[in-house]
């Protein structure tokens, strides 16, 4: 072959892929296929056995026959999560503390971000310092305690909602989206005589509506999996009804495997029983983002590419 | 450019004597954008630059009280530090610490690499999109959750694992097993969603070097090598600088939630240290102490592996 037909082939290759490969090469796509295969099924399996287990018999499970299939199918186990009243609370103010907070991240991200955006703003830039310093250095655990515990907002709801509501990542990313809205859109709006907020809501905000839901999800999936706050700041047993979901099941676990007493205590008959009801639990804690994440994927990875960059 | 532009429109606008400039119409124009930063500063504020202050604790007496209502502690306020590096039980954190961070640093940052030019070679569109889907999912779950389902899986009797295995094996109860087994899952829960930076680097590199590359009879594997590797050179660069300044960092939830009675002595991180020390304990000296010293030394990695790799010619982080 002489190198012209080969530069020609490379260049078809790029139009046409798959068209003109030579064996190897496509028996190699086939193995890089089976390879992604397997780490597929790597990621997917302990989630189907957990299903598996949560629909499976109390008998079977403590026999430890499940494996991928439940076996003495049955739906007792999400019955019995639905009825327990500590659960469904627990789920229930998990929901509505994700919302609250979400939305709450949300606003303040925006309401941070977008006046940084203006250059000619005095002050932006140690606002901006001062923004991206507490990223590298942090007070610790402690100190943020302390001030919790005199701000006399420990044990309170407010300890999971205030501390971490912005995320100086999520500002950086929303800034840079900003960023990337054209000039001259502002400039039209000013000339229309639009002041900044109008230009915020009415050109901004329509525009980034794909980088207001990743955010809406990094802040949703923070707060639904959110554990050692709640684990440090909701230590008193009167707050025991802020407990998020994670800290609950976390609480479940830990007791059912130091004594299965400890779990007869909890409400359950024995040890194969809860352990359904555990695996009913983490279905219930996984699912909700399990059910979100995928639609949004085109979206959050150019968020963390966004990040990244700028970060 | 915009600050230019916008600049000198503003100032044209608003200002009647030519160069001057006035307060009144600057905040009539811009005053909204400072009301609309209020709250966020109020929260930087109060729950980032607050807490800096109370960093003081480490030098005063234990107490939880407002730490400038307190007397120094022993040795020029120094007690605490002191106190913390003579306790065997520190130093052993502070080791499990930099040992844990080291292992995720030479096993686990290679992974989504590698995995990245898995997912590059796969030659299927709809497949790939698939397969990225999936190999995200792990890093949407918790680690409580993750923890409850390695507890069924790993079990030593009764684990999935090892019931497929017909063995035994502890794979938590001792502590070189649980340091395997904390490095695979932080790699199970991370890898997949580490891949979307590089990948994205990837998309940056021109086809007409892999044409050239194939041109001059490069395989799959040498333009892997000479073409895509190089190509995402700097990112590599940069994250790793990144995880070499989080050396002393470190995670609560992983730790916490994966450890055992059995393997406390590798498991017991700085992090769980602090909670059990401060929080539990009521050491809140100690532990702010510990955490200062956790946080300097951060600092100090990141500005030293930064400056480190502009040495060598990349960008760097800032």
């Amino acid at each position: 072959m002489s190198n012209m037909t080969k530069v020609n082939a490379a260049h078809t290759k790029h139009l046409k892929d798959g068209m003109i490969k030579s064996k190897s090469t496509r028996a190699g796509d086939w193995i890089i296929a089976i390879v992604c295969f397997a780490l597929m099924l790597v990621c997917l399996l302990p989630i189907v056995h957990v299903l598996a287990c949560s629909l499976s018999s109390a008998d079977a499970l403590v026999r430890n026959d499940v494996f991928l299939w439940p076996k003495g199918w049955n739906i007792e186990a999400y019955k019995t999560v639905l009825t327990t009243e500590k659960y469904v609370r627990s789920l229930w103010w998990t929901a509505v503390l994700t919302v609250g907070c979400t939305l709450l991240s949300l606003a303040l991200t925006i309401c941070c971000a977008y006046p940084l955006t203006y250059p000619e703003l005095k002050g932006s830039k140690i606002i901006n310092f001062l923004i991206l310093f507490t990223m590298y250095f942090s007070a610790g655990t402690i100190p943020s305690f302390v001030l919790l515990n005199n701000l006399k907002l420990l044990n309170t709801p407010w300890a999971l909602v205030l501390p971490n509501c912005i995320s100086v990542f999520n500002v950086i990313i929303m800034r840079s989206f900003f960023f990337g809205v054209p000039d001259s859109l502002r400039e039209a709006a000013e000339i229309d005589g639009a002041g900044p907020i109008r230009t915020l809501v009415q050109i901004y905000l329509p525009l980034s509506l794909p980088v207001i839901a990743t955010l809406a999800l990094f802040y949703a999936v923070g707060r639904w999996n959110g554990f050692s706050d709640a684990l440090m700041y909701l230590k008193k047993s009167s707050s025991e009804k802020y407990w998020p979901i994670q800290l609950l099941l976390y609480n479940v676990i830990k007791n059912s495997t130091q004594t299965s007493e400890q779990a007869a205590q909890e409400g359950f008959f024995n040890n194969g029983v809860s352990k359904t009801i555990q695996m009913a639990t983490v279905m219930f804690a996984t699912v909700p983002i399990l059910l979100v994440y995928p639609w949004l994927q085109r979206y959050f990875v150019s968020g963390v590419t966004i990040g990244a960059v700028k970060g | 450019m915009r600050s230019a532009k916008a600049e000198s429109t503003a100032v044209a606008a608003k200002t009647k004597k030519p160069g001057g400039f006035s307060w009144k119409t600057y905040m009539r124009r811009y005053g909204t954008l400072y009301l609309l930063l209020i709250l966020p500063i109020i929260f930087f504020l109060v729950f980032r630059y607050t807490p800096m202050a109370y960093i003081l604790l480490a030098f005063k007496k234990n107490s939880i009280d407002p730490p400038w209502t307190l007397p120094w502690a022993k040795n020029h306020g120094f007690q605490w530090f002191i106190r913390a590096f003579s306790d065997a039980n520190f130093i052993s954190a502070l080791k499990n610490t930099i040992f844990l961070n080291l292992l995720d640093l030479v096993i686990g940052s290679p992974m989504p690499i590698i995995m990245a030019l898995l997912l590059n070679e796969l030659a299927f569109p709809k497949y790939k999109r698939v397969t990225q889907t999936v190999l995200y999912l792990p890093h949407f779950l918790s680690w409580v959750i993750i923890s409850t389902i390695t507890l069924r899986l790993f079990a030593t009797n009764d684990g999935m694992i090892n019931k497929l295995l017909g063995t035994a094996i502890p794979f938590l109860g001792t502590e070189g097993n649980w340091r395997a087994t904390y490095i695979v899952l932080g790699i199970w829960k991370e890898c997949g969603w580490n891949t979307i930076i590089y990948l994205a680097a990837l998309t940056a590199i021109s086809p007409e070097l892999y044409e050239a590359a194939e041109v001059d009879g490069a395989g799959r594997l040498r333009k892997i090598w000479h073409v895509t590797l190089p190509g995402i050179r700097s990112t590599i660069i940069v994250l790793l600088i990144m995880n070499l300044g989080h050396i002393l960092g470190s995670e609560f939830d992983r730790p916490f939630t994966l450890s055992n009675k059995l393997v406390e002595g590798a498991s017991k991180t700085i992090s769980i240290f602090v909670y059990e020390r401060g929080i539990q304990g009521s050491q809140f000296a100690l532990s702010t102490a510990v955490g200062l010293f956790q946080s300097v030394v951060c600092v100090i990695f990141l500005l030293m592996s930064n400056s480190l790799a502009k040495k060598f010619g990349e960008r760097g982080i800032w």
